[in-house]
């Protein structure tokens, strides 16, 4: 384990390197800067989408993040809406954002869906990861991720 | 002297700060690497923007640094040697942002040397003979020049070995080339 400050220092400068490029990237760039291919090392059904998002709702998030998503949704036809009430990469800010906070946020913001969208990519699902947060416009720390697998 | 030993407060400090997983730290860095890598043209430049993160990152840390090592061991006294800012690093600095201690020696008055044995950032790498110019770690270089740059103290610091060029450990030069006088860094030490 490293510190959680020299983590937070550390994607700061990601993100500040990422808002200097002289042409800012679309959301999509900024999230692949940091998608990370993780592969899994033991067996679950490959075929079931539901159980590889299953695994990254608990298994993943907990190793990454220390907990578990609140709340898993999904349409069964490819579209997850992944809820989490304590997203510890915003904790530090606070409600209301001003407008300055909330494009930080939404930078921050591409780093878990890069992540997301990396893992699914190890498990060899290619997908859509967007992002919508301040879900109830006073809990900053309120998130929730929609992703798309496509088949 | 402090009674308490400084290894004992970096795990007194170590145990006490939240943490995140090492291997999303280390690909996050690996990732970071392998883009500036894609986006500038030559690994010099590559090197020099990960120490100038380094020196932003460094800057910060010094009050994390000050701020919980005083809690934890209120009777430190500040460093009165170069010598001792280098024991400070490398039993508390790194066992309380990285999780590990490094050994130490001094080579001369103003230098001391840090040797890492595991090294958290280069866990999984492997530098290509065509990226032979790259210092992956530089970042930790301008760490420890940020830090002590914001306590009145420019530094030197650069690479001996690393592991992750075919060494058997890393060992980081740090040598003092002035105290700088008259600045807010001053303030920060006399507690």
């Amino acid at each position: 384990a490293v510190s959680e400050t020299l983590f937070n220092l550390l994607l700061q400068q990601v993100i500040s390197y990422v808002q200097n490029l002289p042409s800012l990237p679309t959301s999509e760039s900024q999230a692949s800067l940091i998608d990370l291919p993780l592969p899994s090392s033991f067996s679950l059904d490959p075929c079931n989408s539901l159980s590889i998002v299953k695994y990254l709702c608990k298994d993943f998030w907990s190793k990454v993040f220390g907990h578990q998503i609140t709340k898993l949704q999904t349409n069964h036809r490819g579209v997850f809406v992944l809820k989490d009430d304590s997203f510890p990469l915003l904790a530090d800010l606070s409600a209301p954002l001003p407008p300055t906070s909330r494009l930080l946020a939404i930078l921050t913001l591409a780093y878990p869906c890069g992540l997301i969208r990396g893992a699914l990519k190890g498990f060899g699902r290619e997908s859509v990861v967007s992002c919508d947060f301040l879900n109830d416009g006073e809990n900053v720390e309120s998130t929730s991720f929609n992703v798309k697998i496509l088949m | 002297m402090s009674k308490v030993p400084l290894s004992r407060t970096g795990d007194i400090v170590w145990s006490r700060t939240p943490k995140t997983n090492s291997e999303l730290f280390t690909l996050t860095y690996g990732v970071l690497v392998a883009q500036l890598l894609r986006d500038f043209e030559k690994v010099e430049e590559v090197n020099k923007e990960l120490r100038r993160m380094g020196r932003n990152i460094g800057v910060r840390l010094i009050d994390e640094y000050l701020s919980k090592v005083s809690l934890a061991s209120p009777t430190t006294p500040p460093c009165s040697t170069f010598h001792q800012t280098g024991d400070s690093i490398a039993k508390i600095g790194f066992k309380m942002f990285l999780g590990i201690s490094c050994d130490i020696s001094y080579p001369s008055p103003t230098t001391f040397v840090l040797t890492v044995h595991s090294n958290p950032l280069s866990t999984f790498v492997e530098i290509p003979p065509s990226r032979e110019g790259l210092s992956y770690c530089e970042i930790m270089n301008g760490v420890i020049e940020g830090s002590l740059g914001a306590v009145s103290l420019r530094v030197e610091s650069r690479f001996r070995k690393q592991i992750e060029k075919g060494d058997d450990v890393t060992t980081i030069e740090v040598e003092m080339m002035e105290r700088i006088k008259d600045g807010v860094g001053e303030g920060y030490k006399d507690e």
